[in-house]
């Protein structure tokens, strides 16, 4: 039956997504990557800042998938609100997973294989599953009315600015090749996990019983 | 019908002094509102927060440069971290903004009196508290630098001021976006492009640091080659790179205002200097280094004496330039350890430690050469002994590291041991005396062994001028320096002492010197595998 209901909901969510800020930050996080890629030739170091800030600007501009501004009237509907996000998340899914792959290809095209062959790939693609996680779920947790966009995109970018700032051995942000890189991903893919929760968190619907009433509810007879 | 007039609101008829006044008044208390909006605003609180931290947090944790600051350095570090509440100021002058439209009241304030260049006059007035605050955070943060005891330089106030001037202009920009881009994507995807900037404009690749053009960017750091100047040869425009900025934020606070239809007319006057200023100010920080500055910069690089004060502690004397004589107390523990450890004949030789720099002018036609002339080594002998310090020893521009300490103390062994510059591979019994007297030294002279050791794979190098020839130990000797150094330092310094001669001696061998602690030398690598130089120890 949910399935059903889902399936049913892609046209409609498909319309009312916000696609022009969802398509301005992949392209702008295109053009980052393909204008250095196409003019200099830059260590593994810069390269990966590139791929990292091509994230960025790609998660500023997914922060305002889930705005809507008839949220307060959806609200009332039957099929729950984790249900609506979750099926705006899958409609941007494949999108995102081919302008990521798009990003990568037009780095190794543009630069050439030699520029990327020493990029540690999978560790960046995880950093940037992680913004663009962080993006959603801080979006998803403001946005009790269909407006938590902003939030999501301010969010992330001062995320992103603080995680540079911590000195080693705390260093979230580090350089290819270093020593510490897989512990580092570990933590990455930690942001991942919480903001899963988050979002999971934040769908549930306003008129659901809170959690704690559930469970600390006072006996009948009392 | 002159009635009517008055009432109007300005900006669209009847611009008289009453009028002007009350708009004035609406745009103070709108600015007044808009003030505090801004500074709670959780982008500007959280920017402000981390920058307080990571002050914070280095000064407690006692990182090198805040117990050794060199002000003048340490000045325009504060602009990159102003980068902070700069785009926080950016974001959030945007969302303030954009505030009316996500709340659906555009409309409503389209019948107050009020024109929309009044109000968008008071997001841009909102922006100056946040610009003071982070000028005072900074001239805070330097004043307790400058409070420690091993503060040298000076501060300026200009560089101080760039900060300010950058959030100014960063928020004047989001203010503009939020007027032409009616979508608060926009804001945050500039930051981005503006991160991207920042960091390509200072990666060497793009060919921008080091040439004057350079100073047309935001923020200007460090030149390559131009690293520990003293304050009067840095020649950084910095008052004129304030005036820029200030410049550039004002060009984009009038041209949002012209766009929302204020009075043209002083607007425009207003737009067209604040250009001029603009242009005449980027011109003036693209100007070359003035001659004067260049010959002194070769003066203070060829002749360090002539521009240096001394002061003589036992028979040790210590000649900085301005501003540097609070490290004379920080070099005299170090000096005074190693000197411990001689024999009496070499304890008591005089010795001057002389502070030097290497000032090099950018070549005139490309001042992006990444290449860093030697140290002129004649020439500071010529100087030496103008000065009557023939041997004086070098010390840098830049202290409070293991490896600075250990620099230093291995020069002072060095100039006892006997070598010369010329020797820049040391090896046998010099060697080994030399780096055990360095390593033995004091705590920090033997944590900058270490990483010296750990800099290069095993072998040693420490230069004897800055950019300069490096002494060069091989790995063999290490490795009978470490063993040493696990023995007791009184035993091991005592037969120093009494086999003085025989140890520093030229072309002691290796084996030699480890048998007479009792020690076994790892045996010789075969010639074809040591490095180059190396091949005669």
């Amino acid at each position: 039956m949910r399935a059903h209901v889902a399936v049913a909901l892609l046209r409609p969510t498909l319309r009312a997504v916000p696609w022009i800020s969802v398509a301005a930050g992949a392209l702008l996080g295109l053009i980052l990557v393909a204008v250095p890629a196409s003019l200099v030739e830059l260590e593994p170091r810069g390269w990966a800042t590139v791929l990292r800030l091509a994230a960025v600007a790609g998660a500023v501009g997914a922060a305002f998938l889930l705005d809507d501004p008839a949220d307060r009237t959806t609200v009332v509907m039957p099929t729950p609100r984790l249900l609506r996000r979750a099926v705006r998340v899958a409609l941007l899914l494949p999108l995102l997973a081919l302008w990521w792959a798009a990003a990568l290809l037009a780095l190794r095209a543009l630069a050439g294989a030699a520029q990327v062959d020493g990029l540690p790939l999978a560790g960046l693609t995880v950093e940037a599953v992680a913004l663009l996680a962080a993006a959603i779920a801080i979006a998803a947790l403001a946005g009790g009315t269909g407006d938590g966009g902003v939030t999501g995109a301010v969010g992330v970018l001062a995320g992103a600015l603080l995680a540079c700032l911590p000195p080693r051995p705390y260093a979230l942000v580090l350089e290819p090749a270093d020593p510490a890189w897989d512990g580092v991903h570990g933590m990455w893919a930690l942001v991942i996990a919480a903001a899963l929760i988050a979002f999971a968190v934040a769908g549930r619907d306003p008129g659901a019983q809170r959690l704690t009433h559930v469970l600390f509810r006072r006996p009948p007879w009392q | 019908m002159s009635t009517t007039t008055e009432r109007l609101p300005p900006g669209v008829a009847g611009e008289s002094t009453a009028n002007r006044i009350a708009v004035a008044w609406a745009v103070l208390a709108l600015a007044r509102v808009e003030v505090v909006r801004l500074l709670r605003h959780p982008a500007v609180l959280l920017a402000l927060a981390a920058m307080a931290a990571l002050w914070v947090t280095l000064r407690l944790g006692g990182a090198t440069w805040t117990r050794f600051p060199v002000l003048h350095e340490q000045d325009r570090a504060t602009q990159d971290l102003a980068l902070l509440p700069g785009l926080a100021a950016l974001v959030a002058g945007n969302l303030a903004v954009l505030r009316s439209r996500r709340d659906g009241t555009e409309e409503l304030y389209g019948v107050l009196l009020l024109p929309r260049w009044a109000r968008t006059g008071a997001h841009l007035l909102a922006l100056l508290p946040l610009a003071l605050l982070v000028g005072a955070a900074a001239a805070v943060h330097l004043a307790a630098l400058a409070a420690a005891p091993g503060a040298v330089g000076q501060v300026n106030p200009w560089e101080v001021a760039t900060g300010p001037a950058l959030v100014l202009l960063l928020g004047a920009v989001g203010v503009l976006i939020g007027r032409v881009v009616p979508s608060a994507v926009a804001a945050s995807l500039a930051v981005v492009l503006l991160l991207l900037a920042f960091d390509v404009m200072t990666s060497p690749v793009f060919g921008l640091p080091g040439r004057p053009v350079e100073w047309l960017t935001l923020v200007v750091g460090e030149r390559l080659g131009q690293e520990g100047l003293t304050p009067d040869l840095l020649a950084r425009p910095a008052i004129w790179h304030v005036a820029y900025l200030t410049g550039l934020a004002l060009v984009v606070a009038c041209g949002t205002l012209l766009r929302d239809r204020a009075p043209r007319i002083p607007l425009l006057a207003a737009l067209v200097a604040a250009a001029l200023g603009t242009v005449t100010a980027g011109a003036l920080q693209l100007r070359p280094v003035s001659e004067e500055v260049r010959a002194a910069r070769v003066a203070a690089t060829e002749r360090p004496s002539t521009r240096q004060t001394c002061e003589t502690a036992g028979t040790v004397t210590y000649c900085t330039f301005a501003g540097y004589g609070a490290w004379i107390r920080e070099w005299r523990p170090v000096v005074e350890a190693v000197r411990r450890l001689l024999p009496r004949g070499p304890a008591e030789r005089p010795l001057v430690v002389r502070q030097r720099m290497v000032a090099t002018n950018p070549a005139p036609e490309d001042g992006n050469s990444l290449a860093v002339p030697p140290p002129p080594l004649a020439a500071w002998r010529a100087d030496d002994r103008a000065a009557g310090t023939p041997g004086a020893v070098t010390a840098g521009t830049a202290w409070g590291s293991g490896r600075d300490a250990f620099g230093l103390a291995g020069l002072v062994a060095h100039r006892a041991t006997g070598a010369t510059d010329a020797d820049d591979v040391l090896c046998g019994g010099r060697a080994i005396v030399l780096l055990w007297l360095a390593a033995r030294a004091t705590p920090e002279t033997a944590t900058g062994f270490v990483e010296a050791m750990r800099a290069s794979g095993g072998d040693v190098f420490f230069e004897t001028a800055p950019y300069g020839p490096s002494v060069h130990v091989t790995e063999r000797d290490v490795a009978v320096v470490q063993a040493l150094l696990r023995l007791p330092t009184e035993r091991v310094g005592d037969e120093i002492r009494a086999d003085w001669d025989a140890l520093t001696a030229a072309k002691v061998p290796t084996a030699k010197v480890a048998a007479r602690f009792g020690l076994s030398a790892p045996p010789q690598p075969p010639k074809a595998e040591r490095t180059v130089g190396t091949e005669g120890c």
